[in-house]
């Protein structure tokens, strides 16, 4: 009776309060699940704008905002160790009069460095390219560099820009590629 | 498991405005490209580098103290009343007390090998029926006893894929309290708090790529032969805390 009147209203209520919290976040999480190599598949990633480079899977969807070229890069890691990936060398590339043009990556602060994808995780980033076209109505993208791990031969995407101003991919090789 | 989601999917339903509201309060963002984020960083929500290894961890212990060698404190129940005698642990006549409780702790991997967070913990075990006196009063403990600890630790972690093995050390604060009636017939409690130092060795199982299960044993340093055991069930918030293996 003493142990109800003089500490349940304090210490054991706060204990009780603050597990039912956590036992809610831990709850939530376990509804949910890790990424697979499925993952983006079901989520509608066209067959031609997905690569697979060892154990990391990136999706790249190029759009234009403001007349600015956006391509945003979907990552996921399929194995359960990390994997390195470096976006800078995400060499995203157009033709101009039959030559390559590459475009800039926009990182005004130095964010984009060599990082790794932690395990059966995804992750999306948002880059902004500039070139001399701000949208160019083809575009290409070589991954090949992109995996230091896993680096390869051939890995170029292409792109083209319809008549309502979105990117598709498309089989077809890059004219420059 | 469907009810649980259900249950689950309601409280963060009440829930995550509230947390929506005090992050818009902190910070606005303005854009989600890389160079034009004012709140966030690349690579914040993928990266072992920069996403934050948060784990908590939800179990149950059972702990032993000693009661020999320390002082508990007299005082009727209430807030801010006065320490009315103090009698020596020994005066109890038990060796140990031994209780069972929850425990709550919340983590941070410094990197996949070394991390360090908060815990706390409650417990309820039985109290020996035993007059203590002092100079004016005596006092008879009886019932339930109450074993709180509140601690930082700091450890290390051994990735071996589907088990880890971490050792760490939890240093913080142990508290012991006894109720008990004085002579003139009102509630009373007998308080001890002391210093802990504590060596454990926890063992994981990954059951998914962000839940482990984790039994643990540890004893408290420089006092005696005091043993605590547990098993704790913990979110990670960072897959495999970012490593699989060594």
């Amino acid at each position: 009776m003493l142990l109800r009147v003089d500490v349940m209203p304090n210490a054991m209520a706060s204990c009780l309060r603050a597990a039912c919290a956590v036992g809610a976040c831990l709850a939530l999480v376990g509804c949910g699940g890790s990424y697979t190599s499925r993952t983006f598949g079901e989520r509608g990633a066209p067959r031609a704008a997905l690569h697979h480079l060892g154990c990391l899977d990136v999706w790249l969807a190029p759009g234009v905002r403001n007349d600015d070229l956006i391509v945003s890069v979907h990552m996921g890691n399929t194995c359960n160790a990390a994997v390195p990936v470096d976006l800078r060398h995400l060499d995203v590339f157009t033709c101009r009069a039959g030559a390559r043009e590459s475009l800039r990556l926009s990182d005004p602060r130095g964010e984009v460095t060599e990082l790794n994808v932690s395990p059966v995780t995804e992750g999306t980033e948002h880059l902004l390219y500039r070139g001399s076209a701000r949208a160019p109505s083809e575009l290409c993208a070589d991954l090949s560099r992109v995996a230091p791990d896993a680096p390869s031969k051939r890995a170029t995407m292409s792109f083209r820009r319809d008549g309502d101003g979105m990117y598709a991919a498309t089989d077809e090789a890059c004219p420059c590629g | 498991m469907k009810l649980a989601c259900t249950l689950v999917v309601g409280a963060v339903a009440v829930l995550l405005p509230r947390v929506a509201e005090a992050r818009s309060r902190s910070c606005q963002e303005v854009s989600d490209v890389v160079g034009e984020q004012k709140c966030t960083r690349y690579g914040y929500a993928w990266s072992v580098e920069r996403m934050p290894g948060l784990m908590f961890g939800l179990g149950a212990f059972h702990r032993e103290y000693e009661p020999a060698g320390h002082r508990f404190g007299v005082a009727r129940t209430g807030k801010r009343q006065p320490t009315l005698f103090r009698f020596d642990g020994d005066d109890l006549g038990v060796d140990k007390l031994r209780a069972t409780g929850a425990e709550l702790r919340v983590s941070l991997a410094i990197n996949p090998y070394f991390y360090a967070g908060t815990d706390v913990g409650v417990g309820v075990g039985s109290a020996p029926v035993r007059g203590v006196a002092g100079a004016e009063w005596q006092a008879t403990t009886k019932g339930s006893h109450i074993q709180s600890v509140w601690g930082l630790h700091l450890g290390g972690r051994i990735p071996l894929g589907r088990v880890a093995f971490r050792v760490e050390a939890l240093a913080g604060a142990h508290f012991v309290s006894l109720p008990a009636r004085l002579q003139d017939g009102s509630s009373a409690n007998a308080t001890a708090v002391r210093f802990l130092f504590e060596p454990r060795v926890w063992a994981d199982v990954w059951l998914s790529s962000s839940w482990t299960l984790s039994p643990y044993v540890g004893a408290a340093a420089f006092s005696g032969s005091e043993k605590t055991a547990g098993v704790m069930f913990t979110w990670h918030l960072k897959a495999f805390d970012g490593d699989f293996s060594l």
